[in-house]
């Protein structure tokens, strides 16, 4: 087990790198500057921003003291907002993000473990089809559109819950739910077929033949056979809840870091792409170290790190 | 199997607890520390109490970029900073220049209009209670135009003396034309005469910082704690994205014209979001909602303000066919302006026929607009004039001409709808193409394109701002046109304080640029917005700048 976690996290820097140097690359061949607007600045005044930003140095050094900075856990200025720096954006944004996404990771999970559950245990039954229902309308609506309308049915018209920006607990119900929803009928979708598939299994109905009672056999067989499939979509899914999305985050008003992954490429503003790609990147191997680990604990046939049996 | 079982069941109760624990801790803490946050339902009880909470809701939108006036350059820092700092003057609510309205009791101008000598009121003083003093404005000056601030808008100071040559690094901060004579008295030694430059000491990039504060931390604007102002009001919290507030200050000089005890901006940047808070009374005055402006114009619920700027279709007049000026004046006169302002955009903006927008020359007597009247030739002659023009150029066909534009929905809609026009009324195909604004705006830049869009805002309040760009190797001279009887009238301009001298010689200019055509003006640009009827005093300039030390709520 140690020496799967030391491998992994070998593997982790060795990805984070690639990955700073892909981006790092990419960011510089794609046309436009950070500092370009509809009016022309003088060319002066161009001059002295780049020099201020040390982007008059050949690419090579920029990468190498880019390298050197983060090493020391400096992510760099941001060019567009002047009084923040990469740090700062990620320290001020990443808990609002990461509390939201926790939260719609949360309803995500439970509803939708539980509806597809249900729906398979009560197959081809009202409830499966109301189930089912409700999973295709999750996937199918996109944010942009249940956001508002949860937005004027909850807040403007019933007045249960604010109508946008962030401070209390009220302020996050309607965010996580819209931003949980998808995610939620994903894994009922997910969870449904698979329950089906495992109750056909001649193991269950050895297990029902042997007299075990229904709880026994769904709770123990079927359930731990079902789930590793959700276990593997979570890594990616939560890692994207977890470092916030743009549209929910635009509509609610919340001050999270998804608008950043979208904006500091619009603007060009380099350091903020580097920092923000690096985080998403970093969390997102993590996740998937943390799925790896969970099949091992919930499937004991899964030897994780045991090459050799 | 048993042991896997129970690491399942603990793990759902992991995360049943770590949720449970987290949303509870959630609504404890913001209960602590936000009791006055009203819930949405209480808001119609607030409004019955009789005496009014002076409380003045507004949205930025985004995030202010910078609150530091040195490095400021957009509307949305610019709305705030106008109230947390103030200039030499303050901008009265005709947008007028008057002796006393701001840091300055008042001023001498020396005979040849280049020196200008302010003298300091003697009870002014920053929020920390410093007295502001002309060290700080000599200060606050040169630290715009030191090369090492790397200030966007450090050319808005080029009209001190030295100061191109200082932010360039040709001349030391000593040479720059700013000192303090005294703690109250600064002398401004200018390049040349500026008619204009008391309206510019009313705009953010001249407003003073606090010597002491800024040399102790450069870090001072970034956090509401460390801030220092001078404005009527004091930045007393700034979450990044979230909220920025200020609450009035009792240092300020004129305190007693301040009505406001607290203003906030939340930065909703959702049209419909944003729409449903100011229908809630949670903000007081917003943006209309694009989708709606037109209907909400027509209720009379919103109000369309016209602001400085203009929208406009470029040409390059280095490729064919546009070298010709009939080509362009034809391509011009074939858009129809009123169908793209009433049908296309709705949102009360005004057809251009000229490109200096209307209420450019507030100080000058006359309007420049209304002076020149409408420029652009008929619709009807259109076409005559495009055979005219391919007829100089010698061409029976016209060679496959592409209009381009940054990518955006209302740039196509538009370009859409004239691309429609240009078909009807000149019988020419014209070809569309859009690039990422960024890329778009390094084409435009190396002329690498035949018509483009492009917009301006003026930077300060004065016909020059939109004329001066198109003297030749202008920096925002997109169409890269060239004509020196044009240069002329833009220095001639540009050499005399005379006001008579100078509307003579801009009008002359514009009359050139328009029968020339280099550019074809399209619309000017309005701001639409909401505000609740027990809103008063908010002061709107005509550049679209909005002021709110004089507001109330009744």
């Amino acid at each position: 087990m140690l020496r799967f976690i030391s491998e992994r996290l070998i593997m982790l820097i060795v990805t984070l790198w690639v990955v700073v140097t892909l981006t790092f690359l990419l960011m510089h061949a794609i046309p436009g500057d950070p500092f370009s607007k509809e009016g022309k600045m003088p060319a002066v005044i161009k001059e002295n921003l780049i020099k201020h930003y040390g982007l008059d140095r050949p690419l090579p050094v920029q990468y190498v003291s880019y390298l050197g900075n983060m090493l020391h856990g400096d992510l760099g200025p941001s060019f567009s907002s002047k009084t923040q720096t990469v740090n700062d954006i990620i320290k001020s944004h990443v808990p609002v993000s990461a509390r939201l996404g926790l939260q719609a990771l949360f309803i995500s999970l439970t509803f939708g473990l539980s509806l597809g559950i249900i729906a398979s245990l009560k197959h081809n039954t009202a409830v499966d089809y109301t189930a089912m229902v409700l999973a295709v309308l999750g996937v199918s609506i996109p944010n942009i559109v249940l956001a508002p309308l949860l937005i004027k049915f909850f807040a403007a018209e019933l007045h249960w819950f604010p109508i946008a920006m962030w401070g209390t607990f009220a302020h996050t119900v309607l965010p996580s739910i819209a931003l949980g929803m998808h995610a939620m009928a994903v894994i009922a979708r997910l969870m449904r077929s698979n329950m089906l598939e495992v109750l056909g299994q001649d193991y269950i109905r050895t297990a029902k033949s042997k007299g075990l009672n229904s709880f026994q056999v769904v709770w123990r067989h079927t359930i731990r056979n079902a789930i590793m499939p959700v276990i593997t979509i979570l890594g990616p899914l939560s890692a994207a809840l977890l470092t916030g999305t743009f549209v929910i985050e635009l509509i609610f008003a919340i001050p999270g870091l998804g608008k950043y992954f979208v904006q500091s490429v619009t603007n060009r503003d380099y350091p903020v792409i580097l920092g923000t790609t690096i985080f998403y990147s970093a969390v997102l191997i993590s996740m998937n170290f943390f799925v790896d680990i969970a099949y091992g604990l919930i499937d004991p046939r899964i030897k994780v790190g045991l090459k050799e049996e | 199997m048993k042991k896997a079982s129970k690491w399942l069941t603990l793990m759902l109760a992991i995360v049943m607890v770590a949720s449970i624990g987290f949303a509870g801790c959630g609504g404890g803490s913001s209960a602590g520390d936000e009791p006055a946050k009203e819930t949405p339902s209480d808001t119609p009880q607030e409004q019955v109490k009789p005496a009014v909470e002076q409380y003045l809701k507004l949205n930025a939108r985004t995030e202010p970029p910078s609150l530091d006036p040195g490095t400021a350059t957009d509307a949305t820092s610019f709305t705030i900073l106008r109230v947390i700092m103030e200039g030499l003057v303050r901008l009265d609510d005709n947008s007028q220049v008057t002796p006393g309205s701001g840091m300055a009791e008042n001023w001498d101008i020396s005979e040849d209009g280049l020196t200008y000598t302010f003298h300091l009121k003697n009870d002014v003083k920053w929020s920390n209670g410093d007295p502001v003093t002309a060290q700080d404005f000599e200060f606050a000056w040169k630290r715009v135009l030191d090369p090492e601030t790397a200030a966007d808008y450090a050319y808005q100071m080029y009209y001190l003396k030295n100061g191109e040559a200082y932010n360039s690094g040709e001349a030391t901060a000593d040479d720059v034309g700013v000192k303090a004579l005294d703690d109250k008295t600064l002398e401004v030694t200018l390049e040349a005469q500026t008619p204009y430059f008391l309206q510019l000491t009313a705009f953010g990039s001249y407003y003073p910082v606090n010597k002491k504060v800024v040399e102790a931390s450069a870090d001072w604007a970034a956090d509401a704690a460390t801030y220092v102002g001078n404005g009527p009001f004091k930045l007393t919290a700034w979450a990044h994205d979230s909220e920025v507030v200020v609450e009035k200050n009792e240092n300020y000089w004129n305190k007693d014209a301040v009505k406001l005890d607290k203003i906030s901006w939340a930065m909703v940047n959702d049209d419909n979001t944003s729409y449903q808070l100011y229908l809630n009374n949670d903000l007081h005055v917003d943006a209309a909602p694009h989708e709606l402006t037109y209907e909400l114009i027509q209720k009379g619920e919103a109000v369309s303000t016209p602001i400085l700027g203009n929208y406009y279709y470029t040409f390059n007049t280095e490729k064919e066919p546009f070298t010709n000026k009939y080509i362009r004046q034809a391509f011009a006169a074939a858009i129809d302006r009123e169908a793209v302002v009433n049908q296309v955009l709705k949102g009360g903006q005004i057809p251009a026929y000229g490109f200096v927008p209307p209420g450019s020359s507030p100080d000058m007597g006359v309007d420049l607009r209304a002076e020149l009247g409408d420029l652009v030739p008929a619709t009807s002659e259109a076409k005559a004039l495009l055979e005219k023009g391919m007829a100089e150029l010698g061409i029976t066909e016209l060679p496959t001409i592409t209009l381009s534009y940054n990518t955006s929905e209302g740039h196509k809609k538009i370009a859409e709808a004239i691309q429609q026009m240009w078909k009807q009324n000149l019988g020419v195909d014209v070809e569309l193409f859009n690039q990422e604004w960024k890329v778009y705006l390094e084409t435009m830049g190396t002329g690498d394109y035949q018509m483009g869009r492009m917009g301006w805002l003026g930077d300060y309040i004065d016909p020059m701002t939109f004329l001066d760009m198109f003297v030749t190797g202008g920096g925002n001279n997109y169409p890269r046109y060239a004509n020196a009887e044009y240069d002329g009238y833009i220095s001639q301009a540009k050499a005399t304080g005379d006001q008579a001298v100078r509307l003579d010689a801009m009008l002359k200019a514009e009359k050139l640029l328009l029968d020339d055509m280099a550019i074809a003006p399209i619309y000017y640009y309005t701001s639409v917005y909401l505000q609740h009827d027990n809103v008063k005093g908010v002061v709107r300039h005509g550049d679209g700048a909005t002021d709110y030390t004089w507001t109330y709520i009744e």
